[in-house]
């Protein structure tokens, strides 16, 4: 990743830039926004945050469950905003700045209806069923809507509807750590339904470019997924769960795999940074837990070495990586 | 041609630069690479803590002792970042063992004051924090300065009933690094890892609060507290004089018309969402940071946002109808703003950079 602006600053630093010459180097180098690219930031800015605010008003309205208000006007509030948001999905068209902003905007107000219908008709349905219908019933705007947002709150639909299907599933199976977060079973699910959709991603990005080639909608999922994983190894090493042991094996696949995607196929620093804190972070607790257990001062301070040790060289391999990044073309 | 080269020769054919393409020089590592370091850190002096607690268990009983070793650890962290050059895990080893000694000495000013929710003990950590940042040469370990200094504020502040004022301070001191004159952006090195402190800072500030708050930890003072609504003003003024400022900078006079509409829908966003300080913390974040063009300041905004609207709804300020209100009527005002914005810029093209 290219900043212009950190360049600039260094070479004024080493005095191969004057200084007198700094505000005419950021305009020049773009790192001064223009009056049209303040304009199209400002647009976009108050495009996307209105449409958010105004939707999350209409969850906060259904979730106070006004009273004084009876079924069908509230059924007409949302039905309407429903309906006024898709239309202008259709007259600016599903592309457009607002279009998409409104299609987001109907996606969320899919969910605020189905609330409402269980609001009122005291349906008894879980919510997993929720989240699963909601999923369910926005998948064609979702597709034909081409935004990696709209992709993201899908598969975080999916996510949630998994974990709440565990939840209810495996309630005999809780145990501390279930308790606060999710069964294991729900996040091995997760796990690999995120995995899924990260692979489909990167090979359909490969394949076609275009709007896929976004990296950050990847980054947010590749995220997710290692920070599950690396949970529930912790959860192995802490022995939260008595069958503990056996996500040794998928954890170590998973840091094969994103070394081979992200290193060797297409070049991804983010991912890897991710992937070497979690390594850290795993060694951390391995070599900590049975030190915690004997107390041994001097084992503190030879895990806190090991640590200042790992954490410098994944950041000399990262940094190897950047400058490599910096000098091709 | 790499980028660059491309920006240097851009730069060049503008008659503002000359010469070959200088060496590569600094470091210039992606956040997310520093985001590692920078946890990996905290993990480390820990267990150096926990270390230091155990070997010299004795000797700390006595507070001055632990502040004195604390102090003694950080000089020495110091001075190992002066020298330490490109010697990444010196750097580290560094940044670890410092934030260790800052936590020895943070335990023995709290045990000599022997109460916690005294302003004294906060602010001397805030006052040693400044120090460090001023000192200490490297960006994780100004960040995380930045970061301590800030919590340590707010806990002074907390400590005299002031609590309210806190997110406008932080604000306030966000927009006090953005300075647009030379000087200021020729001292990047120190004003680019405060300014990160300080949205990590507040963003990290509304969770946390709910949290003590939560804990009871925030109600335990005995002194009256100052009015939110004093809070929420003080907010607003900071915005409105970061838009100001932001004017000012683009050479956009504030009596004309793109200035006034500016100013003018900076009050009336500060008015209608005062009941949401996070989404006015978020959006001064946004607009100084994509005048930086800063974008990991923007998408730290951006996080910031997304949470405003997850917290306001568990806040138990106002019942959910009056937030769903204030939510809709500040979507309008915004949606309102917009088309201000295409109105005032598509009549004054020429009018600058509001």
């Amino acid at each position: 990743m290219h900043d212009a602006r950190a360049e600039v600053l260094q070479w004024v630093k080493d005095g191969v830039l004057p200084r007198e010459r700094l505000h005419d180097a950021l305009h020049t180098a773009g790192v001064t926004p223009s009056a049209v690219q303040w304009r199209e930031f400002l647009e976009r800015l108050l495009t996307w945050l209105g449409a958010a605010l105004i939707a999350a008003a209409a969850v906060y309205f259904v979730a106070a469950n006004w009273q004084a208000l009876g079924r069908y006007a509230k059924f007409a509030l949302v039905e309407g905003a429903l309906v006024v948001a898709l239309a202008c999905v259709w007259w600016r068209g599903i592309d457009s700045l607002a279009g998409r902003a409104a299609l987001v905007g109907a996606a969320i107000l899919t969910g605020v209806l189905l609330a409402l219908v269980g609001q009122v008709y005291q349906t008894g349905a879980d919510t997993f069923e929720l989240f699963a219908l909601w999923a369910a019933a926005i998948t064609v705007w979702v597709a034909a809507g081409r935004q990696p947002a709209l992709w993201l709150l899908w598969l975080a639909l999916l996510d949630i509807a998994v974990v709440f299907y565990f939840r209810v599933a495996a309630v005999s199976a809780f145990g501390v750590a279930d308790f606060l977060f999710a069964p294991r079973e729900g996040l091995w699910t997760v796990f690999a339904l995120d995995v899924a959709a990260l692979v489909v991603w990167e090979w359909l990005a490969t394949r076609n470019g275009g709007w896929l080639a976004v990296r950050w909608a990847p980054r947010v999922v590749a995220t997710v997924s290692g920070a599950i994983i690396t949970y529930l190894v912790l959860d192995d090493i802490l022995g939260f769960n008595h069958r503990r042991g056996w996500s040794w094996l998928p954890y170590i696949a998973w840091i094969a795999a994103l070394y081979w995607a992200y290193r060797l196929r297409i070049r991804d620093l983010f991912v890897l940074s991710g992937m070497v804190l979690s390594v850290i972070i795993v060694v951390a607790f391995a070599l900590g837990r049975p030190i915690l257990q004997h107390a041994d001062a001097e084992g503190f301070l030879i895990v806190g070495v090991i640590l200042i040790a790992c954490a410098a060289a994944g950041s000399y391999w990262l940094r190897s990586i950047a400058a490599d990044e910096r000098s091709s073309p | 041609m790499t980028l660059r080269a491309q920006l240097w020769e851009r730069l060049a054919s503008a008659g503002i630069t000359h010469g070959p393409l200088p060496a590569d020089t600094g470091d210039r590592s992606p956040w997310y690479v520093r985001a590692m370091l920078g946890i990996a850190a905290w993990l480390a002096a820990i267990f150096l803590l926990v270390f230091l607690g155990l070997v010299l268990s004795d000797v700390l009983r006595h507070a001055t002792a632990a502040i004195v070793i604390g102090a003694v650890i950080c000089s020495a962290a110091i001075v190992m970042l002066r020298i330490a050059g490109a010697n990444i895990f010196v750097v580290q080893l560094a940044v670890a063992a410092s934030l260790a000694g800052q936590g020895l000495i943070a335990f023995g000013l709290l045990e000599q004051w022997s109460d916690w929710l005294d302003a004294g003990p906060w602010i001397a950590i805030a006052a040693i924090e400044i120090v460090l940042i001023a000192l200490a040469r490297d960006y994780l370990h100004r960040v995380l300065s930045t970061l301590v200094a800030a919590v340590a504020v707010c806990l002074a502040l907390r400590a005299i009933g002031w609590m309210t004022l806190a997110p406008a301070l932080l604000a306030a001191a966000f927009v006090a690094t953005q300075g647009n004159d030379v000087r200021s952006l020729a001292r990047s090195a120190v004003w680019s890892p405060v300014a990160t402190g300080l949205v990590l800072a507040m963003l990290l500030y509304f969770p946390f609060t709910a949290v003590w708050y939560e804990s009871g930890f925030m109600r335990s003072t005995q002194i009256a507290d100052l009015p939110p609504w004093l809070g929420a003003a003080a907010l607003a003024l900071v915005f409105v004089a970061a838009i100001a400022r932001l004017l000012a900078d683009a050479s956009v006079a504030w009596t004309s018309r793109p200035g006034i509409a500016a100013l003018l829908a900076g009050v009336v966003v500060a008015l209608v969402a005062w009941p949401i300080p996070g989404i006015i913390i978020a959006l001064l974040v946004l607009l100084l940071a994509f005048a930086a063009s800063q974008r990991v300041l923007m998408g730290m905004a951006i996080l910031a946002l997304l949470y405003a609207l997850g917290h306001y709804y568990y806040s138990l300020q106002s019942p959910l109808l009056v937030k769903a209100a204030a939510l809709f009527a500040t979507g309008v005002v915004l949606m309102g703003a917009r088309f201000l914005v295409r109105l005032v810029v598509l009549r004054e093209p020429e009018a600058g950079h509001a």
